[in-house]
């Protein structure tokens, strides 16, 4: 094939398990133990064994052409770093090929390698040749370097002396000379303050952009992606779920791709990394008696459609209101047991909030299905960013006009 | 036609493979990290490598007292200080090459993972930082030992001062091999931090650092040999100072225990570096 020359990177079904729990156990002794305990019942561990591994990644496959800037976007948890290390050789796969044409330079934290007692220019020759530049790189770049980093006066003083921000200015500096075919970039990268970060973010973005370099480049920060790259990979709990325009990936990651003014599908929600569970997902969310998003009445009247994934019985849910603005929910609604059902079962109920307290305004809204403990303690098993609320009920005279900005959100 | 790639990362590693080429790519970070070794071990020193002299001779000074002066040891007619000297050298430069690479793989952790290089660079910068500082103190001998010919007490040296390359070699790469070996162990049981000072001391003891084997008891005479350092020490001063002799059948058991040793210092090191970073 012709097209295949320009291939840079190529990723077949690619999978990383990690081991749960003690490895071996942490000594000698506990090994040998195990070992013993392993040649007696074997059946009986092969069993357990499976349930103590982990798969970060699961069946991720993907090309990258040469000069492609690739943006790669999941929650936490979703294996974006793994696959990082991946494909800057940190780590083996447990499953499939990654093969590699040209140098890869990844910039996966600052700093690597600095040493405390060393001056700063020490420092740069030390932590460039173990990013793989050549001593001549280093001498043709060391003003640039340095120069970037804003630390010229201080550069014959040992790092162990400089403040932390000067620190990282000096490590990104290092790091962003680097030269190589494939570039792995992580955001976490643009550091100091923010007139630094903006600094650091041009200068990935001139990387990206000029020389027609390959570009891997992971944020959280979808501006910075939408800016820099021209393809997105998006992540969740180990698998590619998308790969394709930028845009699209971010509708996605967002999950706003599904959502009307009334009502929102969880299908493809791409759930927070913190979940642990998955016993039941919430598919669908439909304000009923509302054709319109704005709401006068003081109740609101919330259909909810579910997917049992195992047995459960006795999920109740969470409807909590946040601040458009500060980013704080302030209020919550709990109702138990409206949910429960068989793996494979589907069902629908409908709830009714109570939004008489709440000041008008826009808010922002999260569904979360949980189950109590046999201690009473919540487990949450689902949760997403719900449909938005806009209250707007006309002012009665004579009441008391309330001031939201000082008095909060909800009303006496 | 299929691509030709420059890198293919799969699930196994070759069990025996050292990557050359790479090695050579990146010649230019083993010396880096040997300056850096150096200049970190130095920084705010005033006498800075000249330690390393005081060391050795306040050392040996302290050991001829106790077992040449107080405790009367035999060296052949060789005096003491200097009999002590040329094996220590040689027993230094096997211990530091040990006891860097213990603690290879964990101490450097913190850059295996965030960086991919050969992960040998590391296993030989050290042994280079080691040949480095013990070639100094190979030459404080020298001058020791000069001191000693101009008063008449040993002889001269001879072409056999060249035998002490190979010997040191061996010294060299035994000590990195089982430093590695127990480095790989150590990633995964803790236990073996505990008895590697331990290890290091019983073997200086049971080696003729401080003794000639000659003056071992017939029956211990035996064993001594089955550790491989004895033959290398003894070979070593006797390349110097011509004292003693030269046990030829030892010295094979120690260059093929080496060259075993090696290999299975490679191959452990090459199925543990892939992915240790993830049981660490």
């Amino acid at each position: 094939m012709a097209d295949n020359k320009d291939l840079v990177l190529k990723i077949e079904n690619v999978g990383k398990d990690y081991m749960l729990g003690a490895v071996t156990g942490d000594t000698l002794k506990d090994a040998l133990r195990l070992r013993v305990h392993r040649a007696k019942n074997k059946q009986v561990d092969n069993a357990t064994l499976h349930n103590r591994f982990f798969s970060a990644l699961d069946d991720v496959s993907f090309e990258i052409q040469r000069g492609e800037c690739v943006g790669i976007i999941g929650s936490n948890g979703a294996g974006k770093s793994t696959l990082l290390k991946l494909i800057s050789r940190i780590t083996t796969p447990s499953r499939g090929r990654i093969s590699i044409d040209g140098k890869v330079a990844s910039m996966l934290e600052v700093g690597t390698g600095f040493h405390p007692e060393l001056t700063g220019r020490e420092n740069i020759y030390l932590n460039g040749s173990i990013l793989g530049m050549k001593k001549e790189e280093i001498d043709e770049k060391i003003d640039s370097i340095i120069s970037f980093s804003e630390c010229q006066d201080f550069i014959d003083t040992p790092v162990k002396r400089y403040s932390s921000g000067m620190y990282v200015k000096l490590a990104f500096s290092v790091a962003a000379h680097l030269d190589a075919d494939i570039m792995i970039m992580d955001e976490v990268l643009a550091v100091g303050d923010v007139k630094f970060q903006h600094k650091c973010l041009n200068k990935m973005k001139e990387i990206a952009k000029n020389e027609g370099r390959t570009v891997l480049y992971v944020s959280h920060n979808m501006d910075t992606v939408s800016t820099l790259c021209d393809r997105c990979l998006v992540l969740s709990q180990g698998h590619l779920v998308f790969d394709g325009p930028v845009d699209e990936a971010i509708r996605l990651y967002n999950g706003a791709e599904v959502k009307t003014n009334t009502t929102a599908d969880f299908a493809k929600y791409i759930r927070p990394g913190w979940l642990q569970r998955d016993d039941i997902r919430l598919t669908w969310a439909e304000y009923v008696n509302s054709d319109v998003q704005e709401i006068s009445k003081d109740t609101l009247q919330i259909c909810f459609k579910y997917k049992c994934n195992k047995a459960v019985s006795g999920v109740g849910i969470r409807v909590e209101l946040m601040d458009e603005k500060v980013e704080r929910p302030f209020a919550t609604q709990v109702f138990y047991d409206i949910a429960n059902g068989n793996a494979g079962d589907t069902g629908e109920f409908s709830v009714c909030v109570d939004l008489s307290k709440i000041v008008n305004g826009n808010y922002k809204t999260f569904y979360t299905l949980f189950t109590l403990s046999p201690y009473d303690d919540g487990i949450d098993l689902d949760c997403v960013s719900g449909l938005g609320i806009n209250i707007n009920r006309p002012h009665k005279e004579g009441n008391l006009k309330w001031r939201q900005n000082s008095w909060g959100n909800v009303r006496l | 036609m299929e691509k030709q790639w420059t890198t293919v990362i799969e699930p196994k590693a070759p069990l025996l493979s050292i990557p050359v080429r790479e090695i050579i790519k990146y010649r230019e970070l083993i010396w880096t990290l040997v300056k850096r070794n150096y200049e970190v071990q130095y920084k705010q020193t005033i006498l800075g490598p000249l330690w390393l002299i005081f060391n050795l001779i306040i050392n040996s000074g302290i050991f001829s007292f106790v077992f040449g002066y107080v405790g009367n040891f035999a060296t052949d007619g060789t005096p003491y200080f200097l009999f002590f000297m040329t094996g220590s050298v040689v027993w230094d430069f096997f211990a530091n090459c040990f006891t860097s690479n213990t603690s290879v793989l964990m101490d450097n952790s913190y850059l295996f993972g965030k960086v991919y290089f050969p992960r040998l660079i590391m296993p030989i910068s050290n042994i280079l930082f080691n040949a480095i500082r013990n070639g100094i103190k190979f030459l404080v001998t020298l001058c020791v030992w000069l001191v000693f010919y101009l008063n008449g007490d040993v002889a001269f040296l001879s072409f056999r001062i060249f035998g002490i390359i190979p010997l040191a070699l061996l010294a060299g790469v035994m000590g990195a091999s089982l430093g590695m070996i127990v480095s790989c162990l150590t990633i995964k049981y803790r236990d073996f931090t505990h008895i590697t000072g331990l290890a290091i001391t019983v073997l200086m003891y049971i080696s003729p650092v401080m003794y000639t084997t000659a003056q071992l008891p017939q029956f211990v005479r035996r064993f001594v040999y089955l550790n491989p350092m004895s033959a290398i020490i003894e070979g070593f001063r006797y390349c110097i100072i011509g004292a003693g002799h030269l046990n030829h059948l030892a010295l094979v058991y120690s260059f093929v225990f080496t060259t075993v040793v090696g290999v299975i210092a490679l191959v452990f090191f090459n199925q543990t570096e892939k992915d240790f970073i993830d049981i660490i």
